[in-house]
């Protein structure tokens, strides 16, 4: 896979872990533990103890996750769908809702008055396996009863993933879709199931922007999602807005934070150092499509 | 996806996804994994707080298959309307079922009040498994000795309850009596019977019989929404956008009441739509049914995966009902629905060729049985002479004939029509 990542900076988000405040920071495309050293020796002590360590247990939920199409389906799609993670339900599940304390693109979701809880996270079992989920105890709410199934513990994991601030659930989005971006550059056809998640993970995306770039314009939206190497296009006729974009749009444009600028459509984004953009954009009245060159300073 | 709507089972997707598994258009595992991601995330999109949690596991309940149809058994049903009276209060006794599974009657309790403050309660309240506390428990004895305890499920208020004892353990299904804490109940009398066949519904394209199923399953929050389903099987190419049928269900619809029987007047257009709908309409606002009871014990061979007993008619002026039972369990709507079909429509006609429909009212049981109530409107004619109730899957249906004898169905039941 490319560094699909260049360009991104680095998210940042608190958790309570073991009755501490501990961070998780994504950068250059990974996320790591900043407040834990030799990761395996802390996982296997944790083990003999019988205890988790919600770093450690995020850190393999991402893993778990950062090909998951259903991340498509469940992160925001822009800054005016909230996802809303509140406490509780990651505690009933077991599961720490972090507090975001920096990052870029760093989303406050939730309620300030939210507090982190010392949970123990998801089951002892590895993903893929039913196993028996640890709850906190909470006064006045009832608890799930039981075994959890494969699924529910998958749910909640991305619960969970969704609920971290600080702008990785972002990053976590980013990452599914250059994972499958990566898979649509190997094949021309992906299976059919596949391809009707990542066209509606592209199409409320590019919705989203729309109507916020476009307003209430009284016509029709319209995307055909098209091979990688295609050409972007974004038209108009009488009745239709007709957008041409790759799914690779996601990553390259969107998961950047380009989708507009200089109030103009970004069709593509390139770079070779993560520094120094090329953009191909297209103003509000459609016209011919116009090169816009950002550059980092400092 | 909107954020206010919380339920699951009242979101277009479930509706679309329905349509389209009943079409086989999508296969009912793929339908069941979108439901599943769109419902989360609907949820958290949506200030659902502690109540995530029931829609992680929400998933779990509704993926669960339907059920292998398994028969209902043989039942001897027998009216009484037999009344026990001691210092607790009035026992009114309105039937007795007995199958080799189970006991049960079916009762109304008017608990003795003098002497003790009346609530002001009038309104009735829901108790299925009433506690301890509840209005009665009494033993059961049949005519081999066996007794056995009782639980009662129903509702009522602090003045009348009404509902069903069930026996914790079977008695004889031939016993000649059964004692009530020793009140001695002689079983004598019989049910009507009904001629039960199963045929198959006329050939018609998936995608209609579909639609009209859905049409003729209304519940208490009015008749369905089609356009969603519509939509949906238009867009998947199983409908034509201008069919002519589309206009037919819509008209249809729109005619329907919110509320069984609540027309005063026929709504505009009725004249126009073909039967069996037509006659539903046919006489609005005409509250001259005849009023009785009959026990019956009509049971019938699985079809379509289902199979229904019926063990009561009761009529009123402006509507009748039937107590029925249904394995494997019927999904009530309103409760939690996965993507395959689990619900009859419930058509009847009598011997003059007037239609009712029906809905289910009080409702209860589970994965592989269910009880309850279903409604029936408009009333019975008065000049009706047979009526067969057709509980109709979306291939087949069961017919039980049923003679409307008022003069043969026992004390309570024999009440002539007024």
């Amino acid at each position: 896979m490319n560094e699909w990542w260049r360009g991104l900076a680095p998210a940042q988000a608190t958790v309570d872990c073991g009755g501490k405040s501990h961070r998780l920071r994504w950068e250059g495309g990974a996320i790591r533990a900043l407040d834990h050293g030799d990761v395996e020796s802390e996982r296997t002590l944790a083990a003999l103890a019988a205890e988790s360590c919600t770093c450690l247990d995020l850190i393999e939920a991402w893993d778990r996750h950062r090909d998951d199409i259903r991340v498509l389906v469940l992160a925001s799609r822009g800054p005016t769908d909230i996802v809303a993670v509140h406490e509780h339900p990651g505690a009933q599940l077991g599961l720490v809702r972090p507090q975001a304390v920096s990052g870029g693109g760093a989303v406050g979701r939730g309620s300030p008055r939210s507090r982190t809880r010392r949970v123990q996270m998801f089951s002892a079992t590895g993903a893929g396996s039913s196993g028996r989920t640890a709850y906190a105890r909470l006064v006045g709410m009832p608890r799930p009863i039981g075994r959890t199934s494969a699924k529910a513990q998958a749910q909640s994991e991305l619960v969970a993933l969704l609920g971290l601030g600080g702008g990785l659930p972002d990053r976590l989005m980013a990452a599914v879709a250059a994972a499958w971006k990566n898979r649509l550059a190997q094949t021309d056809r992906p299976p059919a199931r596949s391809r009707a998640q990542l066209q509606a993970a592209l199409h409320g995306r590019v919705l989203s922007v729309m109507r916020s770039w476009l307003g209430a314009s009284g016509s029709e939206f319209r995307l055909r999602m098209i091979g990688e190497r295609g050409k972007p296009k974004l038209t108009s006729d009488d009745n239709y807005i007709r957008a041409e974009l790759p799914f690779g749009w996601l990553v390259d444009v969107w998961a950047q934070g380009l989708t507009t600028i200089w109030g103009r459509f970004c069709l593509s984004a390139s770079t070779d150092d993560g520094r120094t953009w090329k953009l191909t954009t297209v103003g509000p009245d459609l016209g011919r499509p116009a090169i816009v060159t950002l550059q980092l300073g400092g | 996806m909107g954020p206010e709507r919380q339920r699951p089972w009242d979101s277009p997707e479930l509706e679309r996804a329905r349509a389209l598994v009943a079409v086989g258009a999508i296969s009912a595992a793929r339908a069941r994994a979108i439901i599943d991601d769109y419902s989360l995330a609907e949820a958290v999109r949506g200030d659902q707080g502690p109540h995530l949690h029931y829609r992680i596991a929400m998933p779990q309940a509704s993926r669960a298959r339907r059920s292998k149809a398994k028969a209902l058994k043989p039942r001897r049903v027998v009216p009484c309307n037999r009344t026990i009276e001691d210092a607790n209060g009035a026992l009114n006794v309105r039937r007795v079922v007995l199958t080799e599974d189970s006991t049960s009657l079916a009762i109304t309790w008017r608990p003795n009040n003098s002497g003790q403050g009346r609530s002001s309660r009038r309104g009735r309240m829901v108790m299925l498994g009433h506690g301890p506390s509840g209005p009665l428990q009494p033993q059961l004895t049949d005519d081999r000795g066996t007794t056995v305890a009782t639980r009662f499920g129903g509702g009522g208020s602090d003045e009348e309850w009404a509902g069903h004892l069930t026996a914790d353990q079977p008695l004889a299904p031939d016993t000649a009596w059964i004692e009530i804490d020793g009140h001695r109940l002689e079983l004598s009398g019989q049910a009507v019977a009904c001629e039960v066949t199963v045929e198959p519904l006329d050939d018609e394209p998936t995608a209609h019989r579909y639609l009209w199923h859905l049409l003729a399953s209304p519940d208490f929050h009015g008749p369905p929404e089609i356009d969603t389903s519509i939509d949906a099987l238009i867009a998947a190419g199983a409908l034509e956008p201008h069919d002519p049928v589309l206009d037919e269900m819509r008209a249809v619809r729109a005619a329907m009441p919110h509320h069984a029987g609540m027309h005063a007047g026929a709504p505009q257009g009725a004249r126009q739509l073909s039967e069996p709908w037509r006659s539903l309409f046919r006489r609005p606002g005409k509250h001259d049914g005849p009023e009785g009871t009959l026990a019956l014990s009509a049971v019938t061979p699985e079809f379509d995966g289902f199979s229904v007993a019926i063990t009561c008619l009761e009529s009123r002026p402006d509507g009748f009902g039937i107590e029925v039972e249904v394995a494997p369990g019927l999904e009530a709507r309103g409760g939690v629905r996965g993507v395959e079909s689990r619900h009859l429509a419930w058509w009847a006609a009598d011997d003059r060729g007037h239609h009712h429909l029906g809905q289910i009212g009080s409702w209860s049981g589970g994965e592989t049985y269910s009880s309850g109530e279903v409604l029936l409107w408009p009333g019975l004619r008065p000049r009706a002479r047979s009526l067969s109730i057709m509980p109709t899957g979306e291939t087949s249906r069961a017919v039980i004939t049923i003679p409307l004898t008022w003069g043969d169905a026992g004390p309570r039941g024999d009440a002539e029509p007024t």
